[in-house]
């Protein structure tokens, strides 16, 4: 599956072997999802080079506004950091899901991204966070979440010269909640039929000033539901509008049928998914002082 | 490859040459001969491969053998003493939480790396613990009531 394993302990160290292979090279996190692709593709790369030595891409803090998790935090790290289950709360509940314990252990965040299966729980949780990924290379860039997929499970990053160092978060202002719930199987090592999450911002008077809803499962990446958002952006917050706002999901989403659910289960089991999570934000949002 | 490099499991150190693209559930098992650690699924699903990586319960048959160099590799066999069996390992006897057996030794591994992390763990917790390991003959009850046990008998040891 690979010729040559390289765990360089800098960045800099990485990216010098990744531009020697000229694009024969691949970046490995926890290699949960990558190495199962290679082995069901027969297919061998030149060398694989690993994250998991390098110590700065490990860290979670936060940095002005902003909660930075490095590239090579697994998934585990991110469900227990205090950090991001305080600002963040939504992606903590998101990767306690992901995998099962195993897993957790080795999988990292930004690999689960950029492995770009169609509802990676974080990714749909990040997408709802307006996270954005710092990525050096060649080129260095950032790329918001919602443009990390290119396409179907492709990434818009390509992990054969660059790498994923650290996903950047913006903190949350205000009284905010958050909340990820999924469908799936099993409790454990089943990926979701659907998942979801939601963002909200309240002002002092309750009025949503900020609102995401983001869906994984219906297409090829995590959907923003713009309508949805819209119809609760500006508006007082109540029970009422969220169950209206659930309802009228259904209309605004395309899934397919696939071998774990058909495209008309999907539809028929958003909206009680949707409601569990914007509640849940409002729930919490409207506990927090402003 | 066919560098040498040197795997410290159980506490021991090895030397070892082998080529790429191995797996550490491979070497240890055909290098090593510890074929307590199983091989089931092969793909980081069944958790019958689980051993303790650096205090992590990991998946070995996903970890490229030359990840864990450098890293403490805690196996089944690793938890005897002189004193005998670990009382994970006595638990999982007395309370008949082993049927074929297979998935025993990763149960156990799971289960060991929840106790040192978590001594007084829930059942919610236990049951977290063991999401990564699937038994399809004991059944999941005498298994957690075996976690709960030996975490009882290792909190009276100190």
């Amino acid at each position: 599956m690979w010729n040559e394993f390289e765990s360089p302990q800098s960045v800099q160290d990485a990216l010098v072997i990744l531009e020697k292979h000229g694009g024969n090279a691949r970046v490995m996190g926890g290699g949960t999802d990558l190495l199962m692709q290679l082995k069901s593709k027969r297919q061998t790369v030149e060398c694989l080079v690993s994250t998991g030595k390098i110590a700065s891409m490990k860290e979670i803090r936060l940095e002005g506004e902003k909660l930075v998790i490095g590239g090579a935090a697994c998934a585990m790290q991110v469900q227990k950091d205090p950090l991001v289950r305080q600002y963040v709360p939504m992606l903590a509940q998101a990767c306690a899901k992901l995998g099962a314990p195993q897993i957790r252990n080795a999988a990292t965040l930004a690999g689960n991204v950029v492995t770009a299966k169609p509802a990676a729980d974080s990714a749909v949780a990040l997408t709802a966070s307006d996270a954005v990924l710092e990525i050096l290379g060649p080129t260095p860039r950032s790329i918001p979440l919602i443009d990390a997929y290119a396409g179907l499970m492709q990434s818009a990053v390509d992990s054969t010269k660059e790498m994923v160092v650290a996903i950047e978060i913006p903190l949350p202002t205000g009284r905010y909640g958050s909340h990820f719930a999924r469908i799936a199987s099993r409790r454990a090592a089943a990926l979701p039929i659907l998942n979801a999450a939601a963002a909200l911002c309240l002002d002092d008077d309750g009025n949503i000033t900020k609102s995401r809803v983001v869906v994984g499962g219906v297409g090829p990446s995590p959907q923003r539901l713009y309508t949805l958002e819209d119809m609760l952006q500006g508006q007082r917050g109540t029970i009422d509008l969220i169950e209206q706002v659930c309802g009228a999901s259904p209309d605004h989403v395309h899934p397919r049928d696939s071998i774990r659910s058909s495209a008309a289960a999907r539809k028929g089991l958003l909206p009680g998914l949707l409601k569990k999570c914007l509640l849940s934000s409002f729930e919490m949002a409207t506990k927090k002082e402003g | 490859m066919g560098e040498q490099y040197v795997l410290k499991v159980n506490g021991k150190e090895y030397a070892l040459r082998t080529g790429g693209g191995q797996m550490l559930a491979d070497v240890l098992r055909d290098e090593l001969h510890l074929i307590g650690t199983k091989k089931g699924c092969c793909q980081g699903e069944c958790g019958a491969c689980t051993v303790i990586l650096d205090g992590k319960a990991v998946n070995s048959c996903m970890i490229p053998v030359a990840k864990a160099v450098g890293a403490d590799i805690l196996t089944i066999e690793g938890l005897q003493t002189e004193d005998g069996l670990h009382p994970l390992q006595k638990a999982f006897i007395e309370e008949g939480a082993v049927q074929c057996g297979f998935c025993t030794p990763g149960m156990i591994m799971s289960a060991k790396a929840l106790l040192d992390e978590e001594a007084n763990p829930t059942s919610a917790q236990i049951q977290e613990a063991l999401s990564g390991n699937i038994c399809r003959c004991t059944g999941y009850v005498k298994i957690e009531k075996a976690v709960q046990k030996a975490s009882e008998e290792l909190r009276k040891e100190g």
